[in-house]
């Protein structure tokens, strides 16, 4: 137990009014000097001793969780003894890296036995794990001069543990882990049926139409609506530049884009198309100092790619807001090469996937130099600059100047604002464009019309019927011309085969994904 | 005051952790209130806590209002300063000198002031702001007094120059009159050379012509205020040894010499120069105003323009009493005399007592006289126990309660202090804050019971062996009894 000196003041008083009574020959006075002596002894005389009979309950919700996402920590306290508790202050023991959002993870109150507390606050998650200390307890007695500290051992949950996979299940929850789940227009393997031609010799025999034959006598094979795989290499920007948060105890956008690969990731591979992953802005064992992994689907493409983007996030410093590190320079250098690197390592067919907060110009480079060799690029960036002051207004104003620089070279931008559900988002970023991809190739950009291998040869066969690839080429050949909303709006109303008119009413959603809407795609979406 | 820890919450509560929790600062204005109007109401005077309460209200808006950074609030806060502050600051200093009751009146009027800067949030730095801005008001409002006392006299000594050099008189004084007019517009042109934006207001494509203009202009001004007195001395000696004045009359020249200094030619240059002068004036004067936009210009640029503002008001006051006295309008010039007379000694002498009020709380705060961060609650409470001094020992039981009412102020105050300053302003403590009042109040009415018991054996059973000695040693032993009670 300690003691605070809160009387200094009363003994004061005493003197004043024992030296007015006595100048002023006032007995009233030298009595009344009596009244500071009787607080300082109530102050004096109050004890307290540390609680014990204080039981704490802690909750984390979610946990796990992802990054960005409000987390609810609730804390019951209850008085267990049978004495009241009159003065208790309660601290929780947050982790110091993390930001309280909402609510205050502090309380004042009184307790009688039996009686409990609840402190409930909201924290914002980031990456990693965090231990929360045990909660700090004050007490006091009466006169609020002793005061007793202790911690209180909690039960329930101790940390908040924050993932990128948090919120994306397994390939296998998913249950669609076959190759090759878009249906295109073309003839070929597949679920739903498209013609029947002549018979070949090398055809397999169960695709042969009995019934033709026992009709006609010769032989037809049943062409099926064929079915390809899209191959995607999700490029994240960890410069240690964008390791820039909107607040104290926020998320870094680099965790928020690894945090959108990742779902973007899980999203894609459930639906069997290849994936890649290359890590840009740090030194990494690939070439030109990549992270770098070859585009390929199933579980253990999952696995190695988590590793990959996880490595953007390692280390990472998040000391404050727009912080201009010394990484300028190494930028200048080292960025140019793996740009160059992943266009050279980016496999026929393929589409480029940058998850970037553009919060400078080499963003819009990497992006002008991916369209100018041909590959399709969509870029999501995460917005993480603070609009609640003039040079953060002043900054956002630069990062939409850039991203409209993107969508004007021919990518696909997409806002990523906060409040904005990320799987709307994602299903809006890349179930059209996977669509588009291999026609595309064929069409405006051609870069990937001479690479074979692989999958990406069927998707080069696939896409160099030019005849057949319609509107979103007239879109994408003149991205300038339309925002990016009327762009996005413009593919995915070209896609949607359930609703032509839907395009107008959902251009809100499409453009500020903020409303939660998510707009039935069509196909196996 | 101990502070528990880190704050995690803290952008909640930046610039408001010196306010103590809102139910104790309610509990402690409570009491202030009670006392002060108990006190009023006892002595006869019950408009005595709301006339207080305005002046000291008004007051501390005054000095809280300085921390902003608008135009309209500084404007407002200099004027309250000025206004209320004085009249509280005169209170304050000479009331004790002058009068018991008026000693009680300053306690109760400081007491309130505590109160209210505990809820205003205003701590040293503010006063000394404060003062600070007083100070440039006070000077601004005495050298634009100054300033249109000088240009008064001005227009009075050029009105007799004109009327000199209009009138009738001998050609070589009308010519030296009208050179002297011709000066003084030439001066007032190159002030409004200087100070006009001709350039900026000039459309860009004409601005080069405009410029060859003004270049001309300007060498003729200044040949004009070189040459014009060479050239008086010149005449005035042609006159007065080279025959100058023979021939004008030889010729019948002297009609067109005193035609210069006719109203005809005097009096357009004269409104030209004025109008150019005053033009050029303003023009600068706006240009100086709006130079350097900063918190710290505004305010001190707010703080001037109070001062000119309480001149200017003062510059029609005396206007409109000289003119109720020359038209002979006894009722305007009595009303003007009585209400003015008293405001304008309030601002001559008031900032003057804030000075020393302010001085006295800066100093007091420097020697940490006053907690820095209860300095609210510290005055609430002090002015309480001044109060009970004030009051002697006529009121035997309102004493004791109001040395109790100070105590309680004290407590309650540091105690939502302590909670502001170790959980924030987030958590509800309404409950805790209430709970320790309460215990506060049972205390305090304890001590006034005991205190009262005692009065009432001192005056009762002892009255005859019962001295203001023993009353000493009573309280000295008591100042012992606290040693071991400390620990």
């Amino acid at each position: 137990m300690s003691r605070r000196l809160r009387w200094r003041g009363a003994i004061a008083a005493t003197v004043v009014l024992v030296l007015a009574g006595l100048l002023d020959a006032s007995p009233v006075l030298l009595l009344a000097a009596i009244v500071p002596l009787v607080y300082v002894a109530y102050g004096s005389l109050s004890t307290v001793s540390a609680p014990e009979g204080l039981a704490a309950v802690r909750e984390v919700s979610p946990t796990p969780t992802a990054p960005g996402r409000p987390v609810t920590v609730t804390l019951t306290v209850r008085n267990e003894s049978d004495r009241a508790v009159t003065d208790c202050r309660l601290v929780d023991g947050v982790p110091e890296d993390l930001a309280v959002l909402e609510g205050s993870p502090r309380a004042g109150v009184t307790l009688e036995p039996g009686e409990e507390h609840r402190i409930e606050y909201l924290v914002v998650a980031r990456r990693g794990e965090y231990e929360f200390d045990a909660p700090e307890c004050r007490v006091r007695g009466l006169g609020a001069s002793a005061v007793a500290t202790t911690r209180l051992s909690t039960a329930g949950a101790e940390r908040l543990v924050c993932r990128l996979d948090a919120d994306a299940p397994p390939i296998e929850e998913v249950g669609r882990g076959r190759i090759g789940q878009l249906t295109t227009d073309r003839p070929g393997e597949g679920l739903s049926f498209h013609s029947v031609r002549e018979h070949r010799p090398d055809d397999p025999a169960d695709r042969i139409d009995w019934r033709h034959y026992a009709k006609r006598g010769t032989l037809a094979t049943i062409e099926y609506e064929r079915q390809v795989a899209a191959t995607v290499v999700l490029v994240v920007d960890a410069r240690s530049s964008n390791a820039v948060v909107a607040g104290p105890g926020r998320p870094t956008a680099v965790e928020f884009a690894a945090y959108a690969a990742t779902r973007t990731l899980t999203d894609l591979l459930g639906h069997g198309h290849d994936v890649g992953v290359a890590v840009i802005g740090r030194d990494g064992d690939g070439p030109a100092g990549l992270h770098w992994i070859e585009p390929a689907s199933g579980r253990e493409q999952r696995t190695r790619a988590l590793e990959v983007i996880r490595s953007a996030t390692a280390d990472e410093s998040s000391s404050g807001r727009f912080s201009r590190t010394s990484s300028r320079r190494q930028d200048r250098g080292q960025l140019p090469r793996q740009v160059r690197k992943v266009l050279e390592l980016a496999p026929a067919g393929a589409q480029v996937a940058l998850f970037s907060p553009v919060l400078d110009d080499r963003s819009v480079t990497a992006v002008e130099r991916w369209r100018g060799g041909g590959l399709p690029v969509v870029v999501l960036s995460p917005d993480v600059v603070p609009g609640n002051t003039v040079s953060g207004q002043y900054e956002q104003l630069r990062r939409r100047t850039r991203l409209a620089r993107c969508q004007a070279l021919g990518a696909r931008t997409f806002d990523w604002r906060r409040g904005t559900p990320l799987p709307v988002l994602i299903e809006h970023a890349f179930t059209a464009d996977a669509r588009l991809s291999s026609a595309r190739l064929s069409g405006g950009s051609g870069g990937g019309g001479g690479r074979s291998g692989g999958e990406a040869g069927s998707e080069g066969e696939f896409g160099a019927d030019s005849e057949t690839a319609p509107e979103p080429e007239s879109v994408d050949s003149t991205p300038s011309e339309t925002t990016e909303s009327e762009s996005a709006t413009a593919k995915y109303t070209w896609r949607s085969p359930a609703d032509d008119s839907t395009g107008t009413e959902r251009d809100g959603a499409v453009s500020t994904a903020g409303d939660g809407a998510s707009p039935r795609q069509g196909g196996d979406r | 005051m101990a502070i528990a820890g880190p704050r995690l919450d803290s952008p909640s509560a930046i610039g408001d952790e010196g306010r103590p929790r809102a139910a104790s600062l309610w509990v402690a204005t409570l009491v202030v209130v009670a006392v002060v109007g108990g006190i009023g109401i006892r002595t006869g005077e019950p408009s005595l806590l709301p006339t207080l309460a305005l002046v000291a209200g008004g007051a501390v808006a005054g000095v809280a209002l300085l921390e902003r950074d608008s135009f309209a609030r500084l404007f407002v806060g200099h004027l309250l300063l000025v206004t209320a502050g004085s009249a509280l600051a005169v209170l304050v200093v000479v009331g004790p000198f002058l009068d018991r009751a008026l000693f009680v009146v300053a306690a109760c009027a400081l007491s309130l002031v505590g109160v209210a800067a505990a809820w205003a949030d205003v701590g040293s730095d503010d006063v000394a702001r404060a003062v600070k801005s007083a100070a440039v008001t006070y000077v601004s409002m005495v050298v634009s007094a100054i300033v249109v006392a000088v240009l008064l006299a001005v227009a009075l000594i050029g009105r007799v120059v004109l009327q000199w050099v209009t009138g009738p008189a001998a050609p070589l004084e009308s010519v030296l009159g009208f050179l002297i007019v011709v000066w003084a517009t030439a001066a007032a042109l190159l002030i409004g050379y200087r100070q006009l934006p001709l350039r900026q207001l000039t459309p860009r494509s004409r601005r080069e012509p405009l410029e060859a203009r003004l270049d001309l202009v300007h060498r003729g001004l200044r040949w004009t205020l070189f040459g014009l007195p060479v050239l008086g001395i010149v005449l005035t000696a042609l006159w007065t040894w080279g025959g100058l004045g023979s021939g004008v009359r030889e010729f019948g020249l002297g009609a067109l010499f005193r035609g210069l200094s006719s109203p005809f030619v005097v009096w357009p240059l004269v409104a030209v120069g004025f109008a150019v002068a005053l033009a050029g004036t303003l023009a600068g004067a706006a240009r100086r105003l709006t130079r350097q936009i900063s918190v710290e210009s505004t305010r001190s640029a707010v703080a001037m323009i109070v001062g000119v503002a309480i001149t200017v008001v003062g510059v029609v006051w005396a206007v409109l009493l000289f003119f109720g006295l020359v038209r002979g309008v006894p009722r305007l010039a009595w009303g003007l005399t009585t209400s003015g007379a008293p405001v304008a000694a309030l601002l001559l002498a008031g900032p003057l007592a804030l000075f020393v009020v302010g001085g006295a709380a800066v100093l007091a705060d420097g020697l940490e006289l006053l907690p820095t961060r209860a300095t609210g609650p510290a005055v609430a409470a002090t002015g309480l126990l001044f109060v009970a001094i004030g009051l002697g020992g006529g009121e035997p039981v309102l004493t004791f309660a109001t040395v109790a009412g100070a105590l309680l102020v004290w407590d309650v105050s540091t105690f939502g202090l302590g909670l502001t300053a170790e959980l924030g302003h987030l958590p509800d403590t309404r409950r805790l804050e209430l709970f320790h009042a309460a215990v506060a109040v049972g205390v305090a009415l304890g001590a006034v019971l005991l205190a009262a018991g005692l009065e009432a054996l001192r005056s009762g059973a002892f009255a005859g062996i019962g001295t203001a000695g023993g009353a000493v040693v009573i309280a000295f032993g008591a100042v012992l009894l606290l040693v071991p009670l400390r620990g």
